[in-house]
């Protein structure tokens, strides 16, 4: 029989537990919605952030079963999902393609080529016990303020990745207030104008997919080699989609976005919860489906009729 | 002295409109030169290659006496060339001085400094105050142009462009305006303009240019011009009889009745207020007013894109529209025969068995519009996204016309259109009147609105403010009530 | 005249992507260390000998109806990304009403399939409202419901509508007297075949190229704005299209069922190349043309079933039937380019005349 401080501490550990997997969870989703919504800011609609992670953390994956060297890892992440992303670019700004159905073909490729050859690579059938890293990302205490007690634990106490994504959503919420954040805003609103008015939209679109595929590619990597220490096929499972809700959500407003991931990932985090702790009337699936509903559910409530840039995801040609 | 020169100039676009054939032009320091010609003679086109917005096939541009070559429309504004095109290059749901700054992106200027010369310009030059904060969707079309005229000044441009910048002006505003453009040119700055209407062309340039089909018809000074309508014959090329037919109007039975009606536009800005009226069967109603005083949410009311915040409106008949934004009137990736009948897909005659479509009567009807409207294609199976510009308008006008047999709103029917082919539209307005068909005429060409109505309605900030007969209709009166 | 440039046009162009796509399948697979000649022999071997050929027939069955849905949708610019679910959906609609039914002895069929597409409507209902009514983006709804779809079938396969006899999570065996009998004595095709190519084909094809209505759903597609011009219900026409593909999708999940599988398991479709998906590939592939998607399907399913062989005979993964599918998928978009490029050229080239 426990005792009432046992069952308390039971409970505390819980909530922390909780507490920081919601923010330590949130850093690729975080990483890779502020980079989407600058492109969407943009005016393109990059639905293909799903494979550029997917292809992120296969590779990064791969690179560290073979070399043990992280750092390679990561670069191996940026630099797959930065090509995924530039054939999107390609396919979207220079071809200016559907961006939609350029957006889901390339996320289908992905799962193609990364489950190819992931079975190439591990041989043809899963075996029951998947190939492990051995060394993931360590998380990296903050010198001083990981002292401070809970709170200190709670949150100086992550990967490295999570402070940076936490300080690049700032980073890019002040940009949107330069100059150049002006033009992402005009390309986005009306490229033709834009275009007049001496913007070169093309190319600051490229440069913006650029910059998104190498932060796609690297949140990806942390999937499978700092969460996990494995590479499952769909590894992704529609992470990326859900990030193009949250921005629709948070109106595509930066400092918006903070509320609306996090709150994503103590879903998410909530529900990995209820299937460790396995009630037996509540079937795992359930749980399994809690994100995907609480996505839907939050874009009925506070999805509607919002608008977004103007030109999002429309084609543009220039007309010379 | 010539400040700059277009030579040669000639500019295809995919399709094969020919709308630059070999141009010269030029443009001499601190004169004030109008380019006047009709719709689609290419105008806008030629002042698109000036301003670097467009490259042109073959020819070259020299400025003071340099050949230049613009790649983008930065480069001409390097150069000292600035346009202000017609549809204004703002955008909308940015504010004014975002939308200025944006323009002045390769200067480093700092906010309060900017606020600062933008305030200075706006005084200089007496344009009324506009709040620097607001988004420029909420600014009225003559405040716009201000705005863009003033982001070009800030950029100390010799050459300042302007195209068709009074169509959207009517009466005391475009004085205003020709009065702004003499005080322009005492500041040194050299004023190409283009328009199709010869009063204002003769008000206040210098020299004019008259551009028929893609081609240099003339350049004349001010001074050797003796009457309008050498200017006319040379826009022309040729006389045409131009007689409407006279039509009886019937007033039996009231086709269009609309009460009280009050709208409101997208940003919730009420656009239409207790406007009431009548269109009665063989009659043509024109509405005459500036753009952009309600005249577009009331049709979108009537049409039923819109719903209105109160009143009624009582549609007593079969509706057809012509839309002034043509892209509504069809779906470019599909054939012209299918969109031929794009509106009537419930219409009696267009119905085979067990609701297919009868493919037969659609190509009839689809070859008649093509041979009414003398559009010169190929094939009907052609997708509509090859079709040149002014045979788009020809196939939604001219599907229109035809398929009109109780009600029909035509809003600037005759926009984008030849001379020929906008005789024949206003011809078959007129016949259709006669036949019993009531008309709903909207738009911005007054002569062809006081040519065409029975009874002209003139709004004004969303209220109709006085409706004139046949016989009371004097252009001087109506336009003073469009302003006043 | 015209007509004829597009359309050869157009056939040089599906076949340089295929082309494209198994040029690009033979250096992966080289690179992999494998031998490119010897594993696409296999693969048509395996897709287009006459004794396999009414498996490569069953193969793209289900790929057929769900593209045809998806052809509807696509139509109207609804772009369902769905199918997949409403797949699963159908299939465990039909396997439980036949496991509910099981004691009737009437020839069920019809009914069972009938609720399974009705089903596969049902679970496209929510994101076509929700697009009309609330402007929410419906790839990002019918997405999410995939998830959920699976996760929700495998709830009811492990856990209420188990087969109390296997130790896998699936359903009981269907019944013989509610299965779809097979046409062809000796091999597995079955009346579902014959009534997807034959009839369901040219159902669609006349409804959507020669009905009022599927002229209407094209305008829609073409130009919401110039639709609404037209008075088309754009807010109908487009939960109807959504609807109409669901039902498709959900319809091949029920005839996979009682047909080829006999019961509902997990694996439906297969993971390594997911009909729901695939279905869009071939869709866009086809041009949106319901004829051609047919015969697409066929392809696809050749190339399905013949990766399945390549994988016994030459030891390359199945997955290589999902690359070609997704590198087809991307070839075709640059297709559309390409093809947008030269019908200007041939227009001049006619005008010159």
């Amino acid at each position: 029989m426990e005792s009432f401080g046992e069952a308390e501490g039971e409970m505390n550990d819980l909530i922390f537990g909780l507490i920081y997997s919601s923010i330590s969870l949130a850093t690729p989703i975080l990483l890779v919605s502020i980079a989407e919504l600058i492109v969407e800011k943009g005016g393109i609609l990059n639905l293909s952030i799903e494979g550029s992670m997917l292809i992120g953390a296969f590779s990064s994956f791969i690179i560290a079963y073979y070399t043990n060297n992280l750092l390679y890892a990561s670069i191996a992440a940026a630099l797959s999902g930065l090509l995924l992303c530039l054939l999107f670019a390609f396919l979207t700004i220079t071809l200016a393609l559907d961006q939609m159905v350029t957006g889901i073909s390339l996320n289908l490729l992905a799962l193609g080529v990364t489950s190819y050859l992931y079975r190439a690579s591990f041989g043809w059938y899963v075996s029951p016990i998947p190939p492990r890293i051995e060394r993931t990302i360590a998380t990296f205490e903050i010198p001083i303020l990981s002292r401070i007690p809970i709170v200190g634990e709670l949150i100086f106490n992550h990967i490295p990745h999570t402070y940076v994504a936490f300080i690049m959503v700032f980073a890019f919420w002040l940009l949107l207030k330069t100059d150049l954040g002006l033009k992402i805003k005009a390309i986005g609103e009306d490229p033709e104008i834009a275009e007049t008015l001496g913007v070169n939209v093309n190319a600051l679109r490229y440069f913006l997919l650029f910059m998104e595929g190498i932060i796609a590619g690297i949140s990806g990597s942390l999937l499978s080699t700092a969460y996990y220490n494995m590479f499952l096929d769909n590894m992704t499972s529609g992470r990326g989609y859900v990030a193009i809700a949250l921005i629709i959500l948070a109106r595509w407003n930066p400092l918006l976005l903070f509320p609306t991931v996090y709150f994503f990932n103590f879903i998410d985090a909530l529900q990995l919860r209820i299937q460790a702790i396995g009630l037996a009337w509540f079937p795992y699936q359930f749980s399994l489906m809690l994100p995907y509903l609480f996505t839907i559910l939050a874009l009925f409530i506070m999805g509607r009729k919002v608008r977004g840039p103007s030109s999002l995801a429309k084609p543009y040609r220039r007309l010379r | 002295m010539m400040i700059a020169e277009l030579r040669n100039i000639t500019k295809i676009y995919p399709g094969g409109t020919v709308a630059n054939d070999n141009v010269s032009f030029n443009l001499e320091r601190g004169e004030i030169h109008a380019l006047l010609g009709e719709n689609g003679a290419g105008k806008t086109t030629l002042m698109k290659i000036m301003s670097g917005c467009l490259t042109p096939d073959k020819g070259s541009i020299i400025v003071d006496g340099r050949s230049v070559s613009f790649k983008s429309p930065m480069d001409a504004l390097k150069h000292g060339i600035g346009m202000v095109h017609q549809n204004f290059t703002l955008i909308p749901t940015m504010t004014v001085l975002e939308n200025i700054k944006l323009g002045l992106m390769d200067r480093k200027i700092g906010v309060n400094n900017l606020v600062e010369d933008v305030e200075k310009i706006f005084s200089k030059l007496s344009f009324p105050k506009v709040n620097l904060n607001s988004p420029t969707y909420m600014l009225s079309t003559g405040e716009k142009q201000k705005v863009e005229i003033a982001r070009l000044l800030l950029r100390r441009i010799k050459i300042l462009i302007l195209d068709e910048p009074t169509s959207m002006l009517c009466g005391f505003e475009v004085d205003r305006f020709l009065e702004l453009l003499s005080s322009l040119k005492l500041e040194g700055c050299s004023i190409v303009f283009t328009t199709h209407k010869i009063r204002e062309a003769m008000k206040v340039s210098d020299r004019i240019t008259i551009i028929r089909s893609g081609r240099v018809v003339a350049t004349l000074r001010r001074e050797n011009i003796r009457s309008e309508e050498d200017l006319v014959n040379l826009m022309i090329g040729g006389r045409i009889e131009m007689k409407t037919v006279m039509h009886k109007t019937r007033h039996d039975s009231s086709l269009l009745l609309v009460k009280d009606l009050v709208v409101a536009n997208d940003q919730g800005v009420v656009k239409v207020r207790n406007v009431s009226l009548e269109l009665c069967r063989g009659e043509i109603l024109g509405i005459a007013g500036v753009e952009g005083n309600g005249q577009k949410e009331l049709v979108e009311a009537i049409v039923g894109f819109r719903k209105p915040i109160s009143g009624k409106i009582i549609v007593n008949g079969d509706l057809r529209y012509i839309p002034s934004e043509r892209e509504l009137g069809v779906a470019y990736s599909l054939s012209i025969l299918v969109n031929s009948i794009v509106g009537s897909l419930d219409d009696k005659e267009f119905k085979g068995k067990w609701g297919a479509i009868n493919m037969d009567e659609a190509r009839k009807f689809s070859e008649r519009i093509v041979s009414f409207m003398n559009i010169n294609i190929p094939s009907i199976n052609m997708l509509v996204k090859h079709l040149s510009g002014g045979n788009i308008v020809r196939l939604i006008v001219g599907r229109e016309i035809l398929r009109a047999r109780e009600i029909l709103i035509a809003e600037q029917p005759t926009a984008g259109l030849d001379v020929r082919s906008s005789y024949l539209v206003r011809k078959s307005l007129a016949e259709l009147a006669s036949r019993g068909v009531g008309v709903l005429l909207i738009s911005s060409d007054l002569d062809e609105v006081m040519e065409l109505s029975d009874r002209v309605a003139i709004i004004k900030n969303g209220e109709i403010v006085k409706v004139f007969n046949r016989d009371e209709m004097d252009s001087r009166l109506i336009g003073e009530y469009m302003l006043e | 005249m015209l007509v004829n440039y597009l359309l050869l046009t157009r056939f040089l162009l599906i076949l340089t992507v295929i082309g494209s796509a198994f040029i690009i399948g033979a250096v992966i697979i080289a690179l992999c260390g494998g031998n490119a000649l010897l594993a696409f022999y296999w693969l048509f071997h395996g897709a287009f000998t006459p004794m396999l050929i009414p498996e490569t027939l069953i193969r793209a069955t289900p790929l057929l109806l769900i593209s045809e849905g998806l052809v509807v949708a696509f139509s109207a610019r609804m772009w369902n990304i769905g199918a997949e679910g409403q797949f699963y959906i159908g299939g465990v609609s039909a396997a439980i009403f036949c496991v509910v039914f099981k004691y009737v002895m009437l020839p069920l069929q019809p009914i069972a399939l009938l609720f399974a597409g009705l089903s596969g409507a049902l679970w496209a209902l929510a994101p076509s409202i929700l697009k009309v009514r609330y402007g929410i983006n419906e790839i990002i709804t019918t997405l999410m419901l995939n998830y959920i779809a699976i996760y929700f079938v495998s709830y009811l396969l492990q856990g209420p509508f188990r087969d109390p006899i296997s130790m896998f999570p699936e359903t009981e065996s269907i019944p013989t007297h509610l299965q779809i009998p097979v046409v062809v004595s000796g091999t597995r095709l079955h009346l579902g075949v014959v009534f997807s190519f034959l009839v369901i084909v040219p159902i669609i094809y006349y409804f959507l190229e020669r009905t009022n209505y599927g002229l209407k759903i094209k305008i829609l597609g073409a130009n919401p704005k110039a639709a609404q011009y037209s008075k088309i219900h754009s807010g109908r026409v487009m939960i109807q299209s959504m609807l109409i593909s669901g039902f498709l999708a959900g319809l091949a999940g029920g005839i996979e069922v009682l047909a080829v599988q006999h019961k509902m398991r997990l694996e439906l479709s297969p993971s390594y190349c997911q009909y729901g998906y695939t279905g869009i590939a071939i869709a866009l592939l086809s041009y949106l043309n319901p004829i051609l998607t047919a015969f697409i399907s066929i392809f696809i399913g050749g190339l399905i079933n013949g990766s399945m062989t390549m994988h016994r005979m030459a030891s390359i993964p199945v997955g290589m039937a999902n690359i070609i599918q997704s590198l087809i998928m991307v070839f075709i978009l640059i297709g559309y380019y390409v093809e947008d490029k030269l019908s200007w050229r041939v227009l001049e080239r006619l005008k010159g005349k």
